[in-house]
């Protein structure tokens, strides 16, 4: 595989069932460049939203076991 | 134009974060194709994510499932608490979904990957179940009952999808993207709700979806659905 080809970059990161594969492999290169960079996207902004969402637990868990949540969460 | 292509094109647009035009691109490949698109692409977010889910499923057992159950509901997006529910065995994201207010419920249902429906759903408590169906229903959210009803187990789909009444049950069938859950709704559901379905499809879109879905199943299945001398056409044949 060519590591520069878009398509077989994306193929790679993915685990794809053999319809899947076909799909992927049949989109124009601008198509895998709009699915790739909105799969980023989706990757970003859920590490993003990951985080916020610890801080939140963190926040509203019962400050009996809070300490030992956070040390899980963040680990410290 | 297909009902579960653009089932799937919805889903893939939500799990993606985009607008449906987005994504239109792959409207002319089919819905199992996408679906399977779809599930590889869900698990590469998920990747990235899943040692931050281990982590919260582990502090989530230092509390009790309803306190669990609340606390999402209060701090956690409904996606994200999908992403968890990987991280936790069926038992335990069974106990804390089966606490968890039916809305909040179905969110999460959205957004969780369908493979790991089944083994929680077969755990769920019957009430909980049936909560959250009169709740998808309320919602007229048949993209999600779609996956919903592919993962409920024999004894549940013989007892719940009949009771979804008929013109829900053919939004839900042209919504199902994959054959062997096509076949096993077709072979488990009452002759004569089935009928009722194929009754249903008044639309001639509609028809013409459900006949090509009818046609793609396997010969006994199909004879159920559209009536056959040797078929009764009361009970559950």
């Amino acid at each position: 595989m060519d590591d520069t080809d878009p398509i077989a970059g994306l193929g790679r990161s993915l685990d794809l069932d053999e319809d899947a594969l076909r799909l992927v492999q049949s989109l124009s290169p601008q198509e895998v460049g709009q699915l790739s960079d909105h799969l980023a996207g989706a990757r970003t902004r859920c590490a993003q939203s990951l985080d916020s969402t610890i801080e939140a637990i963190i926040a509203v868990v019962p400050r009996l076991i809070r300490g030992r949540v956070k040390r899980i969460l963040v680990g410290r | 134009m297909s009902t579960a292509t653009d089932s799937e094109l919805r889903r893939t647009a939500r799990l993606l974060g985009v607008e449906g035009v987005d994504v239109e691109y792959l409207r002319r490949f089919d819905a199992a194709a996408i679906r399977g698109l779809r599930l590889a692409l869900a698990a590469r977010i998920e990747r990235d994510a899943a040692p931050t889910y281990a982590r919260i499923a582990r502090s989530s057992r230092l509390l009790p499932q309803t306190v669990v159950a609340r606390l999402a509901e209060k701090a956690m997006p409904a996606r994200l608490s999908a992403g968890v529910v990987g991280a936790l065995s069926p038992r335990e994201a069974a106990g804390v979904a089966s606490r968890m207010r039916a809305a909040y419920l179905c969110d999460v249902c959205r957004h969780l990957d369908p493979r790991l429906l089944g083994p929680i759903l077969a755990l769920l408590p019957a009430a909980t179940v049936e909560a959250a169906r009169a709740e998808l229903v309320r919602r007229a959210d048949h993209d999600t009952m779609a996956e919903v009803v592919a993962g409920l187990t024999d004894d549940q789909v013989v007892d719940l999808v009949p009771r979804l009444g008929t013109s829900v049950l053919l939004q839900v069938t042209l919504r199902v993207s994959d054959l062997a859950t096509l076949t096993r709704l077709a072979e488990l559901m009452p002759v004569g709700v089935l009928r009722d379905i194929v009754a249903q499809a008044s639309d001639p879109e509609e028809r013409s979806q459900l006949r090509s879905l009818l046609d793609a199943l396997p010969a006994t299945a199909r004879r159920r659905a559209l009536g056959d001398p040797q078929t009764p056409s009361t009970g559950t044949g």
